[in-house]
Formats: C-alpha cells, sequence, structure tokens
C-alpha cells in the first residue's frame, strides 16, 4: 500500500515493527524480502513515484574539496538511485574483504565466503543471469571467444554483468504494493531519528513533508536506508541526546567517505598491430544467454599483494585506427608506434588500432574524506550535507602502477600503452572524476571505536538501529557498491526474519 | 690504393676484434638493423624524441643493439627478428621500458627507433 504523507492528519502518530527509511536498492529490497512476513513494515520515502525538483533539492549541500554534485549524483524519489544506475554489477573479491594493513585499507568483520550465498539471490534481484564473474571459462564456451592471453602475472581478466538495469522502484513496485504487510509512506522525510535517554533503543521517528505537514513514526526496530551521505547526514542531525550525533560515539559518523576515482576520460591508450586481438567483449556488452556481460582488466591478487597496489578495473573502449584525423600533434605519432610494432612481423593485412582505457580505481579509505553538517538548511529544517572529498597521492602513484603493469603485458604481447596520465604526485582537478559511488560513511567494524556498525549492520550501543546500503563498505575494491548493496540487503532481511536482529 | 674484396674482409675482421668501434662498422650492420623496421620515417621521429631525452650517441646505440639483438654477421633478418623479439619480451619483463610523449616502449625498441633518427641525420 502506498500513502502519500502529504494526506496525513497533522500529528499522526503510527505505530510499526519495522521501518525502512529510504526507498532505494537497500530499502526496496529489505522490504521485498520482509513482505509477507509476520511483521509489520513500514517503507518510507522522502519523493513519490516520480522525480520532483524541490523534493530533489533537498540533496544540496557544499563541497569542502572537490566541487562534488551532491544533487545530481543521487536521485530521491521511489526507487532511489537505481533510477540512474548504469547496471554494472559484480561481487567484490575475498581480498577487499579481507584489508591490507600496509595500505590502512581495514577488513570487513565478513567474508567472501559470507556474502557468497547472498550474492547469488542478489544476482536475480538485479537480473543478471549467470554468476560467472572470473571465470572465462563459461563465457568461453557461450561465445566461442578466447580471452587475451596478456604475459605475465600483474593483470587478469574479470566480468562485469549488466543489469538491465533494474529500475528497482518500477521492477518491484507491484511487489511491494501488494505485500500485505508492507505500508509505504511517500514524500515523508525523515528529519530527526530520536532514541530514549540513554540513546540505547530508538523510539520515534519524527517526519515532515515540504507543505508542513508533521508526524511520527514509533518503530520497534529502524532501518537506515537513505544512501552514503545521507546515512550520516540524518544521524549527525539526529543530536538532540547524543550531541555528537547518533552511533557518533567514536567520532566516525561522515568519515572515511569513499569514492571510486574514474579519471574524466582515458587514462591510457592502447595500440596493437592487428585489430583482432582484442576480443568483442572487452570493448562492446554483448548479450549472452540473456546477461549482457563486459570484460576487464585487473591488477591480479598477486601483483597487489607484492605491490601494496590498489585495485582497478580498466576497461577498454575500440577508439580508432591510428592517425585517423590526428587531433593532436601526439597523435601523430600513433601510426609510427603502429609500424614500429610490425617490427615483429604480423598480418599486413590487418590494420593496427588504438584502444583507450577508462578506469574506476579503489579507494584508501581517509578519516579526512567525511560528510559534516553545515550551517545553512535545506527546507525542511535540516542542516545541509558538506562532503569533503579529495582522492589520495597514494591512489594517483597507484593508479600510475597499475597503468605501469598493463604496458608491460600488452608491450610483452606486442602492443605498445601511452599512459595519460601527468606526472606528478598530486592529482590535478581536470584528472578527478567520480562513478557517484557513495561509501564508508557509517563504516563496519567489530570494535565501536572502528565501526559505526557491527557486521550484522547494527549501530553499536543502539540495540533496535540498523544501516543498511554502501555507507557501512570498509573498503570497497574497484567495482560499483549496487550489487554487495543488494546483498547485504538480503543478509540484514535474513538475519531478521531469524530473530538475530531484533 | 684501391679499394678490393681482400682489404674489405679483412677490416671487417678487425672489426669483429674490435667491437667498440662501431662508428666504423660497415653499413651492414646497421642496414641489418633497420631493415627490422617498416616504417623508418616514423621509427626516425619516434628516435628523435627519445634522442632529446636521453641525449645518447650513435656509437652507444649500435653498441647496445649489438648486445641485444644478438648481432652476427651472418644473421639473417628472420633471425634478428627473432631476437628482437626476445629483447623486447625481456625488456618488458625486467622493467626496462622508457616513455616517449607517453608511450610506453621496450628500450630495444626505442634504441631502434634512435637508430633510424641517426641513421637518417646521416651519422651512422
Amino acid at each position: 500500500m502506498f500513502i502519500d504523507g502529504r494526506t496525513l492528519p497533522q500529528g499522526t502518530v503510527i505505530e510499526t515493527d519495522i521501518a525502512i527509511i529510504g526507498a532505494g536498492a537497500a530499502g526496496i529490497t529489505l522490504a521485498r524480502e520482509l513482505r509477507n512476513g509476520g511483521r509489520d513494515v513500514t517503507l518510507i520515502e522522502s519523493g513519490g513515484l516520480d522525480l520532483d525538483a524541490d523534493t530533489q533539492a533537498l540533496y544540496e549541500g557544499q563541497s569542502g574539496a572537490v566541487e562534488y554534485p551532491l544533487a545530481e549524483s543521487r536521485l530521491r524519489y521511489f526507487g532511489g538511485t537505481t533510477n540512474h544506475w548504469g547496471g554494472w554489477c559484480r561481487p567484490l573479491l575475498p581480498i577487499d574483504f579481507a584489508g591490507r594493513p600496509a595500505l590502512e585499507i581495514p577488513a570487513w568483520p565478513l567474508t567472501r565466503t559470507d556474502l557468497e550465498p547472498y550474492y547469488r539471490r542478489a544476482q536475480s534481484i538485479c537480473q543478471l543471469g549467470a554468476f560467472d564473474f572470473d571465470d572465462p571459462a563459461p563465457w568461453q564456451a557461450r561465445m566461442n571467444l578466447v580471452p587475451m592471453q596478456l604475459p605475465g602475472d600483474e593483470l587478469t581478466t574479470r566480468f562485469f554483468i549488466y543489469s538491465p538495469p533494474t529500475r528497482f522502484g518500477e521492477v518491484y513496485r507491484d511487489d511491494i504494493v501488494s505485500a500485505a504487510n508492507v505500508r509505504t509512506y511517500l514524500n515523508s522525510n525523515v528529519v530527526e531519528i530520536l532514541p530514549n535517554a540513554e540513546a540505547s533503543r530508538i523510539e520515534r521517528l519524527q517526519l515532515a513533508t515540504l507543505g508542513g505537514n508533521r508526524f511520527e513514526i514509533r518503530p520497534k526496530l529502524c532501518i537506515l536506508a537513505t544512501g552514503g551521505i545521507e546515512n550520516a547526514r540524518l544521524l549527525l542531525a539526529s543530536h538532540s541526546v547524543q550531541t555528537a550525533g547518533l552511533g557518533n560515539g567514536s567520532d566516525l559518523v561522515g568519515r572515511y567517505f569513499m569514492e571510486h576515482v574514474t579519471a574524466p576520460g582515458d587514462v591510457a591508450a592502447i595500440a596493437l598491430p592487428d585489430q583482432t586481438r582484442v576480443p568483442y567483449y572487452y570493448v562492446h556488452t554483448p548479450d549472452v544467454d540473456h546477461a549482457s556481460m563486459r570484460a576487464v582488466l585487473m591488477p591480479s591478487d598477486a601483483y597487489l599483494a607484492r605491490s601494496n597496489g590498489l585495485g582497478t578495473s580498466l576497461s577498454i573502449y575500440e577508439a580508432r585506427k591510428p592517425g585517423a584525423e590526428p587531433k593532436t600533434d601526439a597523435q601523430q605519432l600513433e601510426p609510427a608506434v603502429i609500424a614500429l610494432l610490425r617490427s615483429l612481423g604480423g598480418d599486413a593485412e590487418q590494420t593496427g588500432m588504438i584502444y583507450g582505457v577508462a578506469c574506476a580505481l579503489e579507494p584508501v579509505p581517509s578519516a579526512e574524506n567525511r560528510v559534516t553538517l553545515t550551517e545553512e538548511r535545506d527546507a525542511l529544517g535540516l542542516p545541509k550535507s558538506r562532503l569533503t572529498w579529495r582522492p589520495t597521492r597514494t591512489e594517483r602513484k597507484a593508479l600510475a602502477d597499475n597503468l605501469g603493469a598493463m604496458a608491460r603485458a600488452f608491450g610483452a604481447w606486442g602492443g605498445a600503452v601511452k599512459i595519460l596520465l601527468t606526472d606528478g604526485s598530486d592529482w590535478a582537478d581536470d584528472e578527478i572524476g567520480w562513478g557517484n559511488h557513495h561509501m564508508g560513511t557509517t563504516r563496519m567494524g567489530t570494535d565501536p571505536r572502528q565501526g559505526v556498525v557491527d557486521a550484522n549492520g547494527r549501530v553499536h550501543g543502539i540495540g533496535n538501529l540498523l544501516i543498511a546500503g554502501s555507507s557501512v563498505f570498509p573498503s570497497c575494491g574497484p567495482v560499483n557498491p549496487t550489487f554487495t548493496i543488494v546483498a547485504l540487503a538480503i543478509r540484514m532481511a535474513d538475519h531478521i526474519k531469524g530473530g538475530s536482529l531484533g | 690504393m684501391t679499394l678490393n674484396r681482400r682489404r674489405l674482409l679483412a677490416g671487417a675482421a678487425m672489426l669483429m676484434l674490435w667491437p667498440g668501434s662501431v662508428r666504423a662498422a660497415p653499413p651492414t650492420q646497421s642496414e641489418a638493423m633497420l631493415d627490422l623496421l617498416p616504417d623508418r620515417a616514423g621509427a626516425a621521429r619516434l628516435g628523435a624524441q627519445w634522442v632529446a631525452q636521453e641525449h645518447t650517441e650513435p656509437r652507444e646505440i649500435l653498441e647496445s643493439l649489438q648486445r641485444r639483438l644478438r648481432w652476427s654477421a651472418d644473421a639473417d633478418t628472420d633471425t634478428l627478428r627473432h631476437n628482437l623479439a626476445n629483447a623486447i619480451a625481456e625488456d618488458f619483463h625486467s622493467g626496462t621500458v622508457v616513455a616517449v610523449q607517453g608511450w610506453q616502449i621496450a628500450r630495444t625498441q626505442a634504441e631502434l627507433c634512435a637508430l633510424a633518427y641517426f641513421a637518417a641525420a646521416g651519422r651512422v
């Protein structure tokens, strides 16, 4: 059932077993998993069923470092940011969960094995087809194509599978509407989460609409699922009892914000003397058995371990024939490079090719990259968020190192790589791109001094407050977060149904 | 004194005994190496860039290429090409890589390009 919060009588009080704040990938997955169960579920969504400019403006905030599009990088209506996500899915690798102390990347209190069954269930929710992310053999069997046999052990081929992309608010709307135990309040904004005097349990949620209506929800269990920036904002703004913000006893809420640096445009180019050497599925997204797949190159686990490197997803794009309408002086050398590669022989009938390379880079969690509150307030009276984020030198060096590894692999294979990242240890502003992935601001950790939530997403010290979504990621590898968000939400729902989370 | 075949052979034998004297190497040596390049002019452009970075000299380049390509007077093009492939692979394996306007190429490739540049300039 959908209920428009604007139509409720002023001061309405709603009792519920489980309140889920936010109807995005995490919130909708939780509600679906809990539907038709024995407990009453209240799903709370700030927006309606379509984009509304005034509601979307509630996301506006300030940038403290890199100028970051806070309002444009996420969507505030039913379905959340899945209303514009790209659909790239793959699970985190075991090495991503293990942590790397030398880089101050913490371990998750979970392993890939723990999450594996939930990833497999997320597969169907994200409409992905086969669960083949790392083994080329199944794709080879389906497509009769072999991956590039690059020499050395520094790079490996891995696969993303594309969600259609699943618009959770559309695909799963009927499931939510028809569930007898789920009520969804649209156009309803939580403006404060209120705990008891000891701040050991959540008692009430205060809600407001843009039209001025105010009402209250009293949940037995509360799940915050509003995204990597808004989860922190709402906790920090809920300071009536805990003055530093809910769950912020260790000053961790909002800190360790993570984003994947993507760098605008290409970070490298690959020259090959033979246009047939790069298989189709590195440069396109073929549909195979109802799944759309894309092969990428990543540094191998062994290389990352011995180089203290960061995970990087390197995507190849078919660019052009060498020297075809070169636009810059630098491109004038391309035909010469291709010809140089032909000094080893090869099929003279084939045309050389220049490919572009784009990247997504694993970030190093930094306490200085953080969400804080500003003095400025939004239309509901809530302090706006300020995002202070700048990628670090460590990340830039890791990217340069990984591009060097790519150059070695392709060079030994008969190609050549041009690294487009400029020399220097600091990022130039025009080199910084991002994936619109907001992670880490309520990180998971078994020790309350190290994490805001425990391994099950429960806020340390607050028995009935859970957090879902990418804000709980202690680290994030180089891959898009949605698939892991959904897997974690399924796991949380299972634990709720099993009674272990209240 | 007229140049005859016997004198040429004697000169070549001396050079084999004294490989440092590559400036006076028979033209067939650099030509054989340059024959590996399908586009000498393009290679020379790359070579010009690299030489400007490295300030290297023809003699050093020839000596190095002799070593890297396992040059011998009786090596045919196929053998040289095979040796070139091995040298490039070894360079990338060992990280002996140079950058020319961002292009990461094996040092052996860069030296071949430098040779093309020096040849075009009449310096070998």
